[in-house]
């Protein structure tokens, strides 16, 4: 017999466009404009087509689409595997599905992808308004799904079956969270294929250049969380260490090439003063940098460490991050290699006229290494040197122009200009940049670490020292920093100094929401095999591996479902009168005889008929069958005569 | 003794799966099979992938997203089995319809629990399915329709009641036999005459469906000549009906006896017995009814008419004494 195709109500149709439109929307935004906007008119169409009625496509169309689909992805990527042309493609040809399809099988496998175009949706995007959105989108693909199913869909019963959809996942719950705890996870991926994940904001890069017009990333997007485990350091110690630039032409300073890096030797290390331990959850850049205060000393595992002491990734991190780690604040790098000293002394050939002539006066007054510093830092402070994040434009010789005519600029100006005159007094320097500071959160007790606080400084080699850190940017008193803006330095971590309420709600908003957004990576983007390791360890399995977790994955997993199973038949049988039940069971015993109760017979009257069979069994039924009689339709009955209707129907023989 | 113990378990286990049909039934636990569909092992292979992506890129999310849908499926199979299960089944009571007719059967369907019950689908052995929702603590009637070849008893067979709700990833299933049965006229010839009455000559061919005298409409009968179809009422959209002819016999008695049709085969008389008797009685005529082994006395009305009729459909012993 053939059954005829479910039909698919039109309130199906209607859910399902509006889950696609839910799930494609935020890959819109990434998607080429001509990709987004075949997406949007597919699902107009379809909506359109829903509404007023109308044929669908014959297949000609429907090859055309398939076809141009691919083509466009093709032409728009260059490819069709890959993460981001494979998502678009999924998103597209979804879409284009949609002008076609017919019957509940279509609808069924649409919503089945779209399901995996959500998860795609998170390859770009784990922030927990990314989460909560995309479940929004299981919430109502789901509900599709259970309209689909319904043949008699009506809208206003569209509450009910929003109310089976968020059932289903509020009771699946349990259960995921048990396989998200428990599932072995693998370090590193399969194929190493990776997402480029967006538009990778820093405050950071490989060079900066002097006297462009710019301004310093302000942006207050975290980049990286530390929690220390014990106490945050002195202001004074909270410089996170990034790119070392060593070489300029006169206004771009760059880093050295890794090549010309790995020639040069590991230095020596004096480690002096206490170790600080702490855990950084570092926010995906693209970059391989790894943030660590100075100096690094316990590197995270599977990071390198450059001979200028910046600690990298071996493969950029593209994906939230988190390590642990040590450094002594109180270290030194003692040794220095002729080539670095070479490097460390090179100004570009002609350039910095002016500041070579002032560094020349400091030569001509003899002054030594640690007086030639205190000079140029006294020159910032004592000649009028302002600080600001919106300096002006500097011509052909921005250092020269900086130091004697703007004198205005941030702390790549003052880190630049300072190295250049170090160099010409013949102290070996360089420009170190990374984050300084930070902001504790008192209610994550943790210091989140802004794009804003990137920072410059230098370091210059003082002989019978070392690399020692100076930062002119501190120098400049508080009443020229122009901008309002905080000088970096002067914050104290933790305190709190806004006078009015406005400013203190404000900042213990941002508080709460860098808090959750800290536990957020913490418990769930940063869960994985390390902490998974630690859970078993604490749970006693010690070494346990993939087979421990595996096992206790299906105990846990097992006990739950039987549980729910268990409570399920529970509540139907406790449902039953317990008098029935054992009266069932004295049936069940005559029925094994063959003397099966009617479902209209009475007990009485199915008694008058055993006996007719047999007199002996009948004769007994029947007193049991007045008994239960007595007991159901009188007055409720006391416990104890339940008690000893039971006794008796147990004892009942056929 | 383990062995008469391990016997007696089988069969009370085989009566308990298959019990005899009853006219009532509860879709127990034990009665209530479930499966995934084609659709849910769609599922499983996207749940599979989407699991790929997520160890691949190491996406906790999409690990998390991939463990939400497994739970939802896992969740959906008590959702499934809890659509169908403790439902009640009752057999109502079956028109009698003529051989070729489509025989309906009525049955309760009955929702003891609190919660609805959505996407019911009941497919007997062969005719069409029917979709039912049921509200909570509710109880709805359907009509199950199928096709009847013979006359006799047509039992409703083995009944099949199927969900994928909610979200058809898992068909739960469950055969009843209910008993019930509809009883099954033969069918009637198209026109026949009726027979002159008894003592042989009087009405004659004229009978009671006289071809001529046209006395009144009404709503259309099993049974029914196509002849007598008022077709220009139903294409009038009034339904069908229809014509009444005053046949001249009134007051006589006629005997129809199945001996006296010598020229035709056993069902072909049964048929055009079936014809008098409907006709007899349509005019309002007094009839008796011989068969070979048995005689209705002369009677007329409804249950006479029915007594006439079951006496011809069980004639011959065909499938007589079915869950009587």
């Amino acid at each position: 017999m053939t059954v005829p195709a479910p039909e698919v109500t039109r309130l199906a149709w209607l859910w399902l466009v509006g889950g696609l439109a839910v799930v494609v929307a935020p890959h819109l935004l990434r998607l080429p404009p001509w990709l987004g906007l075949l997406c949007v008119a597919a699902m107009g169409w379809r909506l359109l087509r829903d509404l007023r009625g109308g044929a669908l496509p014959g297949p000609g169309l429907r090859l055309t689409l398939t076809v141009g689909g691919l083509l466009v992805v093709f032409l728009s990527y260059g490819t069709l595997v890959g993460p981001e042309a494979g998502v678009a493609l999924l998103a597209v040809m979804l879409s284009l599905k949609l002008v076609e399809m017919r019957g509940l099988r279509d609808a069924t496998v649409v919503i089945l992808l779209a399901y995996f175009l959500v998860a795609t949706g998170f390859l770009f995007d784990q922030s927990i308004a990314s989460g909560i959105y995309l479940l929004v989108a299981v919430v109502v693909l789901t509900t599709a799904l259970v309209v689909l199913n319904h043949p008699g869909a009506e809208a206003r019963l569209s509450g009910q079956y929003v109310r089976r959809a968020a059932d289903l996942l509020v009771q699946a719950v349990p259960l995921m969270v048990i396989l998200f705890v428990l599932f072995p996870r693998l370090s590193g991926s399969l194929w190493g294929v990776t997402v480029q994940e967006h538009s990778a904001r820093t405050g950071l890069s490989e060079s900066m250049s002097i006297g462009d017009v710019s301004r310093l990333s302000e942006s207050s997007e975290v980049a990286f969380r530390v929690e220390f485990m014990d106490g945050v350091p002195a202001s004074e110690d909270l410089y996170w260490r990034g790119p070392v630039l060593w070489q300029t032409d006169g206004r771009r300073w760059t880093a050295l090439p890794p090549g010309s890096l790995r020639q040069l030797d590991r230095p020596r290390v004096d480690s002096d003063g206490p170790a600080v331990g702490y855990a950084v959850t570092l926010q995906p850049h693209g970059r391989h940098w790894l943030f660590m205060l100075d100096l690094p000393d316990t590197l995270p595992p599977g990071a390198l460490l450059t001979p200028d002491m910046q600690v990298l990734a071996r493969r950029p991190v593209d994906q939230l991050r988190r390590y642990e780690a040590s450094s002594f604040p109180a270290a030194r790098i003692r040794s220095l290699d002729p080539r670095e000293r070479a490097l460390a002394l090179t100004l570009p050939p002609g350039r910095h006229p002016l500041a070579r002539e002032l560094a020349g006066t400091w030569l001509d007054a003899e002054l030594g290494e640690a007086q030639r510093v205190a000079a140029a830092l006294r020159f910032f402070s004592e000649q009028h040197f302002f600080y600001s994040h919106e300096p002006p434009a500097l011509g052909a010789d921005p250092v020269d122009e900086f130091l004697f005519q703007t004198r205005t600029g941030f702390c790549e100006h003052y880190a630049a200009a300072f190295v250049v005159l170090m160099r010409a007094t013949g102290l070996p320097a360089r420009v170190v940049t990374g984050y300084h500071g930070g902001e504790l959160n008192p209610i994550g007790g943790h210091l989140a670490v802004r794009q804003s606080d990137a920072h410059a400084w230098a370091e210059v080699f003082l002989s019978g020292q070392g690399w020692v850190r100076v930062d002119p940017t501190t120098v400049i008193p508080p009443q020229r920093v122009s901008t309002g803006t905080r000088l970096p330095v002067r914050e104290d971590p933790g305190a709190h100094k806004e006078a009015s309420w406005l400013g203190r709600a404000l900042k213990g908003a941002r508080q709460i929401l860098d808090a959750t957004n800290h536990g957020w990576n913490q418990w769930v983007l940063g869960y994985g095999a390390d902490k998974q390791r630690g859970l078993l360890e604490r749970l006693g399995l010690h070494g346990a591996g993939w087979r421990g977790l595996v096992a206790l994955l299906t105990v846990v997993a097992g006990a739950v479902l039987l549980g729910a199973l268990a409570h399920l038949s529970w509540r139907r049988r406790r449902a039953v009168d317990p008098l029935v039940r054992h009266f069932d069971r004295v049936l069940a015993r005559l029925a094994r005889r063959g003397l099966v109760k009617g479902t209209s017979e009475g007990a009485l009257a199915f008694a008058a008929r055993v006996q007719v069979t047999d007199q002996e069994v009948g004769a007994r039924f029947a007193a049991l069958a007045e008994q239960y009689t007595a007991l159901r339709y009188g007055p409720t009955p006391s416990r104890a005569a339940v008690k000893a209707f039971r006794r008796r129907a147990r004892a009942f023989r056929a | 003794m383990p062995r008469a113990l391990l016997r007696r378990w089988r069969e009370a286990w085989a009566r308990r799966r298959h019990p005899p049909p009853q006219t009532a039934q509860t879709l127990t636990r034990r009665r209530v099979y479930i499966l995934p569909t084609r659709t849910g092992w769609l599922f499983a292979v996207v749940l599979i992938a989407m699991l790929i992506g997520a160890i691949n890129y190491e996406n906790n999310l999409a690990y998390a997203l991939t463990f939400l849908l497994a739970s939802v499926g896992v969740v959906s199979i008590l959702h499934t089995y809890r659509n169908l299960g403790g439902l009640g089944v009752r057999a109502g009571r079956c028109r009698p319809v003529f051989a070729g007719d489509m025989a309906v059967f009525p049955i309760a369907v009955s929702n003891g629990d609190a919660q609805s019950r959505l996407a019911l689908e009941f497919i007997p052995g062969d005719g069409e399915p029917r979709v039912v929702d049921l509200a909570p603590r509710s109880t709805t009637w359907i009509e199950l329709h199928q096709p009847t070849l013979r006359r006799g008893r047509r039992p409703l067979g083995r009944l099949t009641i199927c969900t994928r709700f909610p979200l058809g990833l898992l068909r739960a299933w469950s055969q009843v036999q209910l008993r019930q049965h509809c009883v099954v006229y033969p069918r009637p010839e198209a026109e026949a005459a009726l027979p002159p009455p008894a003592g042989g000559r009087g009405v004659g061919s004229a009978g009671a469906q006289g071809a001529d005298d046209f006395a009144s409409l009404r709503g259309y009968q099993p049974g029914d000549s196509l002849r007598q179809v008022h077709w220009k009422a139903l294409a009038r959209e009034q339904g069908l009906l229809s014509k009444q002819y005053s046949g001249s016999g009134g007051g006589s008695e006629l005997y129809f006896d199945y001996a006296s049709l010598t020229a035709m085969d056993g069902e072909a008389r049964l048929s055009r017995l079936c014809r008098w008797v409907l006709d007899a009685e349509r005019a309002g005529l007094r009839y008796g009814l011989t068969l070979p082994g048995g005689t209705l006395p002369i009677g007329t009305g409804p249950a006479h008419q029915q007594q006439c009729l079951e006496a011809l459909a069980f004639f011959g012993g065909v499938d007589d004494g079915a869950g009587t």
